[in-house]
């Protein structure tokens, strides 16, 4: 795979002022690409916050041909971790390292912001029980297709990303998901963060008590 | 429709009967909207962007439940013109029956009930309105004329609501994970919770009765109906057992099931496919916030299956219902957790609740008994300190009642994570792995607060001190050593468990099995220090026991542990050499660049980032402590040896892994209790166990074959240069694959490349 | 000025119930939480309603004697509750907004 991007292509940073046109070009071609469907809040979001963090491949008509999503925070008042959200390239336009210029873009631009860590992460943007805490960091094993799938793996794995966790059956189709994660300096594992650093949610098993006396609703779910 | 809306519609809100006159704001709304920048957003302020991502989109196809396409009718949309109170062949029933049943596996097996049952419209007619009595309970106000639809199908489904009911009740009131395992959510409907299962019974039978005399059914179809209410009869029954198990000890619901189970499948073809008796129309009626997702289609060899498997593992969990001491309970229940697949969120569930309820172990030993078993396994046989008890001495100033005293807070303490270790077995695998890194670092907490309980128990005792290996005197530290124990145990898994789910990449596989080596010679080291102890306090015992008596008494739990301590040294020096002949094997492939990676040259980690995350559960633990990323990095690529050595460390190292997992076979998978001699042995699960080792030993030849097949490479009869590239060809197989021959042991294919090929590369 | 008036206003609807109608024809009460320069308006807690289908209509009117006629015309006045279900947190396109009331 090379790396060298076709010339004829512009890859620029996301221009708030140009909201209107390239959100609504990337919502075409993000929604082409992803299952999970999202609202236009999704996109302000990530952009109202991190648009610095977005870049898009633009070709020589001046349309877009390639996008990704990212947002950088304090992970749990630790270390400050980015994630890579959302990332799609135009289906004709696969396979011409496209997608890895612009998550190496992304990438960059964290580490000048000092990230310490990156994730991928694909939005989840509804949960089943929750009204809140609906972003949830998730790479699909399996993604819609096998071919799109492996990849989307080798593209991160071949940028130093490890698979730190595997997550059950995350998509009801029943595919299984990886965390993949990248350190991008010393000393990040060590970082404390405020709560369990490996849970999602921090997950004890109950106390022999709450077995004996399950609350009315125990797992919380929703309506 | 809607024949009760009064009911349908939730009384929180009546809308046309709203008192308040809502007042039209669209034109001051739109207007001041209109005056907003792009971008610009007005809201609550503790309402954040972060919340709003979860908000579905109204009239968005893929996330609207209740869109309706333009141009399609729209009570057409929202309503089926499927009769239920029409006629059906037998055929159909039949085929009906089978495609609630894959509804069902399909809801067991994790996907929603809005995507599977609750697209049944017979389901969710008898659901809705909520049926008030068992007779309410039917697919339409006025019965259909047909029996067949109206009694055999009717009840079918009731009896499989039923069913769903009581593994709903049971999973939900275990620690499972939403979605991941199972989805609870019932949408505002009820699996007919308040119906006593004697209703269902009842019907089935009289199903059953009215089947029997239809002479106007061709017998094979008769047949294949009655098995499948009969299947339903004893489902019901195996399900409404749940916990009571403990006390019948009755596998016969579940077998008889496995019969019927047989029957479906052979006369699976007589059925007819009814598809317009299912409809996703039917969650645009569902309380839901979720986007509309598709039905679920399994195949009924898959649905079969999985509800075979169920049932099977649920005969099988029953082998182990006898409490035969604490090691051989859990290795039962790894064992049985252990299959591939995995059982079911259903058995898992109900496995919970048997290990631990109402404070005993399977119904039967005390937490405490069981904590107190295993220390005497491991590190107290015949300890003064598990007999001490503050009932028997009342001198608080008697030595024994502070003895008892600090055993007290000991148990107080360490039950509930002890015991949570052999439950969160029962978890999703990918959960096993990412709880013990959580509860490793409570593991090595636990492991200083028992030390400081050993310090004052050791005064109290009056222990002796001893020379360990040479060094210093010291003391036997008996809890912490057995919490030490617990958390090498911990991070051994984590690292095998990352085997098995696939987490790490090639590159790491000669670093991972050096680390697996690593941990596993300081449990070996642990365990030769706890048994010196042990033999020390025998030696005691046997001294200051001049009558006799008590020595004789304490001698089998001596035997006990000693035994223990044996299996256990031998299943590590298998897992150990095992470990040291891939970590040489791997250095050589990755040490020649005939390795695979994953990561391209391009890439932004480097080793030592590489390594900090993925040791990032081992970082907090005080003991054994990380090992620094420099003497890792020396160990881990067998800095300074040569290929020679290597292969040699290699060759010799599987020889002795081959023969540590020969003696750990013969040991067999559970301690033989002399005391107590076994009353009914864990058949199946033993196979389980025989069949793990025996896969394992299977990995072990074919890491022999591969060591075998580099040496000649390096070490041919031409000789090569350094510089010349080994002419072999690896692969590293995927989990699962049938080239992997265990999912904890990644042994690598290797083929000499050919010559023409190697040319080209 | 003019736009502060404006922020103001909305700012003043935060947290009110609104019932939007949509172009479909359903309508959507819920905790107004957000909106921007599209009346893409946020609501949370929020309950679906839909007109009751004809036949339902149908079955009611014929309960309480009244002509078919009527009750398709003047769905309102009919006392056929709506039927509605709960679907929480919700995004409404400005673009099919047809009528936004307060309650």
């Amino acid at each position: 795979m090379t790396q060298d991007a076709p010339s004829d292509l512009r890859y620029v940073r996301y221009d708030s002022a140009r909201e209107n046109e390239y959100v609504a070009a990337m919502r075409q071609l993000i929604s082409k690409d992803l299952s999970e469907p999202y609202s236009i809040y999704v996109y302000r979001y990530f952009l109202y916050q991190w648009g610095d963090l977005c870049f898009l491949a633009m070709d020589d008509k001046d349309e877009m041909v390639g996008v990704v999503v990212s947002k950088l925070e304090p992970h749990r008042g630790g270390p400050l971790r980015g994630y890579i959200a959302m990332l799609a390239v135009r289906e004709e336009y696969r396979g011409r390292g496209i997608a890895t210029k612009l998550v190496r873009m992304a990438i960059d631009a964290m580490i000048e912001r000092n990230a310490d860590e990156v994730c991928v992460q694909r939005v989840k943007s509804s949960s089943q029980f929750s009204f809140a805490h609906c972003v949830v960091c998730r790479v699909q094993i399996v993604l819609e297709t096998e071919i799109t799938n492996t990849a989307a793996m080798k593209l991160y794995e071949r940028l130093g990303f490890l698979r730190s966790k595997r997550l059950h059956r995350y998509y009801l189709n029943g595919n299984s998901a990886y965390r993949l994660v990248l350190y991008l300096r010393e000393g990040v594992g060590s970082i404390r963060t405020s709560f369990d650093p490996y849970g999602l949610p921090p997950a004890p098993l109950p106390t022999l008590d709450q077995i004996f006396h399950p609350p009315a609703t125990a797992q919380g779910n929703g309506s | 429709m809607l024949p009760n809306n009064e009911v349908r519609v939730p009384p929180r809100r009546a809308l046309v009967q709203e008192k308040a006159v809502p007042r039209d704001i669209t034109a001051e709304f739109t207007e001041a909207a209109s005056k907003l920048r792009t971008g610009q957003l007005v809201k609550d302020e503790t309402f954040t962007l972060f919340e709003a991502v979860g908000a579905l989109e109204i009239m968005d196809s893929k996330m609207d439940s209740g869109y309706i396409a333009p141009g399609e009718n729209h009570a057409q949309a929202l309503e089926d013109d499927y009769d239920v109170r029409r006629d059906l062949t037998p055929e159909q029933v039949v085929g009906l029956m089978d495609q609630l049943l894959c509804h069902e596996m399909a809801w067991h097996m994790g996907h929603p009930l809005s995507q599977t049952l609750f697209t049944s419209i017979y389901i969710d007619k008898l659901l809705w309105p909520v049926p008030r009595t068992i007779e309410d309970a039917r697919f339409d106000r006025v019965p259909s004329e047909y029996p067949l639809v109206g009694l055999v199908l009717r009840t079918y489904c009731l009896a499989l609501v039923k069913a769903c009911d009581f593994v709903h009740a049971r999973v939900a009131s275990e620690y499972f994970y939403e979605e991941e395992d199972f989805v609870t959510q019932l949408y505002n409907r009820n699996l007919l919770s308040t119906f006593d299962s004697s209703h269902f019974y009842r019907l089935l039978d009289q199903a059953v009765d009215w089947v029997d005399v239809q002479e106007g059914i061709e017998q094979k179809l008769r047949d294949a109906i009655r098995s499948r209410l009969l299947l339903r009869r004893e489902f019901l029954a195996a399900v409404d057992q749940d916990l009571e198990i403990l006390d019948t000890r009755s596998t016969d619901s579940f077998v008889s099931c496995l019969t019927y189970l047989k029957t479906l499948t052979e006369t699976a073809a007589l059925g007819n496919a009814v598809p317009e008796a299912f409809s996703l129309k039917l969650q645009r009626k569902l309380a839901s916030t979720v986007p509309p997702r598709p039905i679920v289609h399994i195949k009924q060899e898959d649905a079969l299956a999985h509800m075979k498997r169920l049932c099977q593992d649920a005969i099988d969990m029953q082998q182990m219902l006898d409490y035969r001491g604490p090691s051989n309970f859990k290795t039962a229940v790894w064992t049985l957790l252990s299959r591939k697949p995995q059982p079911s969120v259903y058995i898992r569930s109900l496995l919970q609740a048997l290990i631990v309820s109402d404070m005993t172990i399977l119904g039967a030993v005390s937490v405490r008994q069981f904590l107190y078993d295993d220390l005497a396994e491991l590190v107290l046989p015949s300890s003064i300190l598990l007999r001490a008890n503050t009932d028997e001495v009342e001198l608080p100033s008697d030595p024994r009642f502070r003895v008892a005293q600090i055993m007290e807070g000991f148990v107080k303490r360490f039950a509930q994570p002890y015991v949570d270790t052999v439950r969160s077995a029962c978890l999703n695998r990918c959960r096993v792995r990412r709880t013990i890194c959580h509860t490793v670092v409570d593991w090595d907490n636990l492991q200083m607060e028992a030390e400081e309980l050993d310090l004052q128990l050791q005064s109290l005792s009056a222990e002796p001190a001893l020379q360990f290996q040479g060094g210093e005197a010291t003391f036997s530290y008996p809890l912490s050593s057995w919490a030490y124990h617990q958390k090498l145990i911990q991070l051994r898994l984590i690292l095998q468990m990352g085997f098995e789910l696939s987490v790490y990449a090639p590159e790491e596989l000669p670093g991972i099995y050096w680390y697996l080596s690593h941990i596993c010679s300081t449990h070996l080291s642990h365990l030769d220090r706890i048994r010196t102890f042990t033999v020390a306090a025998r030696k005691r015992d046997l001294v200051s026991s001049t009558h006799g008596e008590t020595s004789a008494h304490k001698s089998p739990a001596y035997h006990r542990s000693f035994l223990y301590l044996e299996r256990l040294t031998t299943h590590i020096i298998a897992i150990d050499a095992f470990a040291i002949a891939l970590h040489a094997l791997y250095v050589l492939l990755a040490r020649h660049q005939v390795l695979p990676s994953a990561a391209g040259p391009d890439a932004y980690s480097s080793d030592k980032l590489c390594y900090e995350l993925r040791m990032k559960p081992f970082i907090p633990i005080s003991l054994p402590e990380l090992v620094p990323f420099e003497e890792y990095q020396r160990e881990a690529t067998l800095e300074g040896d040569t290929d020679a050595t290597i292969l040699d460390r290699a060759s010799k190292a599987i020889t002795e892994a081959r023969k540590a997992w020969e003696a750990t076979l013969a040991n067999g998978a559970f301690v033989e209790d002399i005391s107590s001699p076994m009353k009914e042995p864990s058949i199946a699960i033993e196979e389980d166990w025989r069949r793990d080792i025996k896969d394992t030993m299977r990995a072990c030849i074919g890491a022999s074959i591969a060591i075998e097949t580099v040496k000649k490479a390096l070490l041919g009869d031409s000789p090569r240069s350094e510089s010349d590239p080994l002419k072999l060809q690896v692969f590293i197989p995927e989990i699962g694959s049938k080239t992997q021959w265990h999912d904890w042991w990644i042994v690598p294919q290797i083929s000499e490349k050919k010559a023409a090929k190697a040319a080209t590369s | 000025m003019e736009s502060e008036k404006a922020v103001e206003y909305l700012n003043g609807l935060i947290g009110r119930t609104l019932r939007i109608h949509a172009t479909d024809g359903r309508i959507f009460v819920g905790l107004f939480k957000c909106t921007d320069a599209e009346r893409n308006i946020i609501l949370a807690n929020s309950f679906e309603y839909r007109l009751p289908t004809t036949s339902a209509i149908h079955e009611a009117a014929a309960k309480e004697t009244e002509s078919w006629d009527k009750t398709e015309t003047k769905a309102a006045t009919v006392k056929v509750n709506m039927s509605s279900r709960l679907i929480g947190l919700i995004v409404i396109p400005g673009r099919h907004i047809t009528k936004i009331e307060l309650e």
